[in-house]
């Protein structure tokens, strides 16, 4: 009798095999078991959906919030002429009238001067776009080079203290000629 | 006798209802670490209390999850038991990759022992070590895993659903993706043998030592994940 159970026994690597599909076996019984009925079913479904609704909506807040933040959407103005001779106009941001704007010209996309938009401008105080005169811009001989170009006015908005800068197209781009003649008393 | 583990294997398995919720499960939890990392970890700059939301949400519909299903502390692995089973089975994988991470960190000269500051640090950064590894760990096998195993029952399969999970939750980070799929494939073949959190996240812990201290720290970019890997 006691050498059956003796022989009986298992081994201490029998015994560790054992053990390990004891675990599962009991963890994975326990599991089917367990499977939730409908109405519990329908209650992790309306978590679920609720969840979903929750991170949806951050994710939608974040997207407009960073936006709103990276792109300025106060912006306002016009490139109102191009030519050989300069690209001038006038920008302002409306959230805060006071303040004069970096503006960057591009020449064929590509970069060409930058300046503060602190010209006097009476028209655009008058039509109430700002708080005073100070927001037109002149760039001076744009380019030299003879044939037709495309200028761009962008007006620059930093964010994330200082970490993002920001372009966003001022008016419309604007075609203009630069005559051989131009070209020749330019560089005189 | 291939019939009746079929058999067995599918028994595992849940109702077809309920796979199709378990599946919803992994890819919402899921879908909420995305959002943390990519999302509100880049975008949320100073206001990181922000970053409670996915991880609120993600931990509430985890333990509402497991009450519903009525999931048992000891089912999901917060046992002693099997402590040392879970042990022998990490054992030797750990000291297979800890060989590799030593070999490869000497290769590269990336060796560096000596990242401890000295004074609390021996006794904090163990700590957290496996306070943050636990974590991981709970989520990873008492949640995903076992809703893996809803789906495709025990076995290759959902071991290697958590595992992918694991790994893509590391993107876009190439050294930290293919290290954590290893893991999660150790991890998580253990844990549907011996589920025992206590030595997964001790694992998680020693493994991630292993790995900052042989791995040169510009393959792994500082262990970054998510948008925060850019720069």
């Amino acid at each position: 009798m006691r050498d059956d159970s003796t022989r009986s026994r298992p081994t201490a690597a029998a015994n560790v095999r054992t053990n390990s599909s004891d675990f599962a076996a009991a963890s994975s019984a326990h599991a089917s078991a367990n499977a939730p009925t409908v109405e519990a079913r329908t209650r992790l479904a309306h978590l679920l959906i609720a969840k979903s609704i929750v991170e949806a909506l951050l994710v939608s807040a974040f997207a407009v919030a960073f936006y709103y933040l990276a792109f300025n959407p106060h912006f306002r103005g016009s490139v109102d002429e191009a030519s050989a001779q300069r690209v001038s106009g006038w920008v302002t941001d409306e959230s805060r009238p006071a303040e004069h704007i970096e503006v960057q010209l591009y020449i064929n996309g590509k970069f060409a001067a930058s300046r503060l938009a602190d010209e006097a401008r009476p028209d655009i105080r008058t039509a109430g776009r700002a708080a005073d005169e100070r927001h037109g811009f002149t760039f001076l001989f744009p380019t030299r080079e003879a044939g037709e170009h495309e200028a761009r006015v962008y007006a620059v908005h930093a964010s994330g203290g200082g970490a993002r800068r920001t372009l966003q197209l001022v008016g419309r781009p604007l075609r203009f000629t630069v005559g051989a003649g131009a070209q020749e008393s330019n560089d005189r | 006798m291939s019939n009746t583990v079929r058999g067995t294997a599918q028994a595992e398995r849940g109702a077809p209802g309920d796979r199709a919720l378990a599946a919803w499960e992994i890819v919402s939890v899921t879908a909420s670490a995305l959002i943390a990392e990519w999302v509100v970890l880049a975008l949320a700059g100073r206001s990181r209390l922000v970053m409670l939301v996915p991880v609120v949400s993600a931990f509430t519909l985890i333990f509402l999850s497991q009450r519903i299903r009525r999931e048992r502390a000891r089912d999901l692995g917060w046992r002693l038991d099997n402590f040392f089973e879970a042990v022998r089975l990490l054992a030797l994988p750990m000291l297979a990759a800890t060989l590799f991470c030593i070999l490869l960190g000497w290769l590269y000269g990336g060796l560096n022992l000596r990242l401890w500051r000295g004074g609390w640090s021996y006794l904090i950064v163990p700590t957290l070590g496996v306070a943050w590894g636990l974590m991981q760990q709970f989520v990873l096998q008492a949640f995903i895993n076992r809703r893996a195993q809803i789906i495709w029952g025990r076995g290759r399969l959902s071991v290697f659903v958590v595992a992918l999970v694991f790994g893509l939750l590391h993107l876009p980070n190439p050294g930290l993706s293919v290290a954590t799929f290893a893991g999660g494939l150790l991890w998580a073949t253990v844990y549907q043998r011996a589920p025992n959190l206590l030595a997964l996240s001790l694992s998680h812990a020693l493994m991630t030592w292993v790995l900052i201290s042989t791995i040169p720290p510009p393959l792994l970019n500082n262990l970054r994940v998510g948008f925060k890997y850019f720069g």
